[in-house]
């Protein structure tokens, strides 16, 4: 069973479009969810719960088709983190517990708690004291205290030192050992993805470019730098991105359509993802 | 729900302790208007709650959390009859004690006087609610103040017009209390259902 399957989910505002989009998150993995501001990550994450309408598509979560009652009690399995924690600011941590044993079936407050002492979180500290960062550790702690087995984030580890970054990214790890769990993680840091995820998919102005396994990603595509002569003799069907400068032209390829001769770098997926978004520019 | 009721009962908290200060001093002082005001402040309560809500943006996160529209609506309301059924039970008691003591009027005049407050505090809460969970708690505000001031220059207008007021042949005052519960009770149902409407209109 996936964990997530979106199928021509489509969604209109004023000025943006969720256009036709298609992702398949397996259950087990992690998938990053990439792409600039505005192009569609978090409307893509509360589609997905069903906080927002969508006008055309599917979507199924956990094998639980997200508009039917059903869902209502498949969201006791999942954990989700916003782009912001968004408590009530006058609620402490002891008061979010009490409210989330009320809310959560499987609310397990021993787990809380220790997550709340790991994260050196103070009780009884008002929300509206917290910093962004003890704000996220907070929703992260809720998020993974009621036993869930998909774990949804919007930007959960933006607003985090690196030391604590590094240290959720091994609590999500951890999270998935269990091989029914999983996680979609939208981010904008994307040295955090590529340690973590087993797919990337990335959204760019409300489409979904693509959604592949990162190993497989690294292996597609390459990196050349050649003078501007040179790389004339490269199959403008190979190159998915460009940049030219005054010293010659940095390209994004195919590996499997040019010749070993240019003997392409290893990509990182932020090259992918930058060279993808330009295109021929 | 309850859940959800913990929450706003947390959120108003601080203002919990200063309204049954003034609950407990308007239901002391003598006269209608101060007992009133009491119950329609308590009524006000929930929108305290969701000022909150909008604010901090509870909206969004709550949406991905087993609750349904219904719940979320619901808890708002309940929150408004545990406020007023609280600050009934306050004024009922400061009263019925200044009745004992002879200082206020007696006790079926009390009586009387507080179920067309709690009236009026219901009156409120189905007809304020609906307007600040569809526009938000500052819209919502502005057309309620619109619509209250539209209601009294009404019925200023016909109190004026009419000099004396008697009750139709064959209803008496049990008849009239029992039409004025139910019509309440349909108001708030009404209410409830709007509201819910609204709010399923605003997730787009």
């Amino acid at each position: 069973m996936d964990a997530i399957e979106i199928k021509g989910l489509c969604k209109s505002y004023k000025d943006f479009k969720l256009d036709n989009l298609d992702l398949v998150l397996p259950s087990g993995c992690i998938m990053g969810l990439v792409g600039e501001n505005g192009a569609g990550k978090s409307t893509t994450i509360r589609l997905i719960m069903d906080a927002i309408k969508s006008d055309a598509g599917k979507v199924t979560v956990l094998g639980v088709d997200n508009k039917s009652p059903e869902f209502r009690m498949c969201k006791e399995d999942i954990g989700v983190v916003l782009d912001e924690a968004y408590f009530p600011e006058v609620l402490t941590p002891k008061n979010v517990n009490s409210v989330m044993q009320n809310t959560y079936k499987k609310w397990d407050e021993a787990c809380f708690f220790d997550y709340m002492t790991r994260f050196s979180l103070p009780m009884t500290k008002p929300f509206k004291d917290y910093s962004r960062g003890m704000k996220m550790k907070l929703a992260i702690a809720v998020a993974l205290s009621h036993d869930p087995k998909l774990l949804i984030l919007d930007e959960a580890t933006s607003g985090l030192d690196p030391m604590v970054r590094d240290e959720m990214l091994d609590i999500f790890n951890d999270f998935t050992r269990v091989e029914t769990h999983s996680i979609l993680l939208s981010s904008h840091i994307v040295s955090d993805l590529e340690k973590i995820c087993d797919y990337i998919a990335f959204i760019h102005k409300g489409k979904l470019l693509f959604c592949e396994e990162k190993d497989v990603l690294l292996e597609k595509y390459g990196i050349i730098r050649l003078p501007k002569a040179e790389f004339e003799a490269v199959p403008p069907e190979a190159v998915k991105g460009k940049k030219v400068t005054n010293f010659g032209v940095e390209a994004l390829i195919l590996r499997d359509k040019v010749s070993g001769a240019f003997s392409p770098e290893r990509p990182s997926i932020e090259d992918i993802i930058l060279f993808t978004a330009k295109g021929g520019n | 729900m309850t859940g959800l009721l913990l929450k706003d009962i947390y959120t108003v908290l601080k203002q919990m302790k200063f309204f049954v200060l003034v609950v407990i001093i308007m239901a002391c002082l003598p006269g209608y208007s101060m007992l009133t005001f009491a119950l329609v402040y308590s009524a006000m309560l929930p929108m305290t709650a969701l000022a909150y809500d909008e604010r901090s943006g509870w909206d969004k996160l709550a949406g991905t959390m087993p609750y349904s529209t219904m719940d979320i609506v619901l808890s708002k309301y309940a929150l408004g009859y545990i406020m007023i059924a609280g600050a009934t039970l306050i004024s009922a008691l400061a009263q019925g004690i200044l009745a004992a003591v002879g200082v206020a009027k007696p006790v079926e005049n009390v009586l009387m006087q507080i179920a067309g407050a709690v009236g009026i505090a219901l009156f409120f809460e189905a007809v304020v609610l609906p307007l600040m969970i569809r526009f938000g708690v500052e819209k919502g505000r502005v057309i309620f103040i619109a619509i209250g001031a539209a209601i009294g220059v009404l019925i200023a207008t016909a109190y004026k017009s009419i000099d004396s007021f008697q009750l139709p042949d064959g209803l008496n005052t049990t008849t009239l209390t029992v039409g004025v519960v139910l019509v309440l009770l349909v108001l708030n149902a009404i209410s409830m259902l709007i509201s819910v409407k609204s709010y399923e209109f605003k997730k787009g």
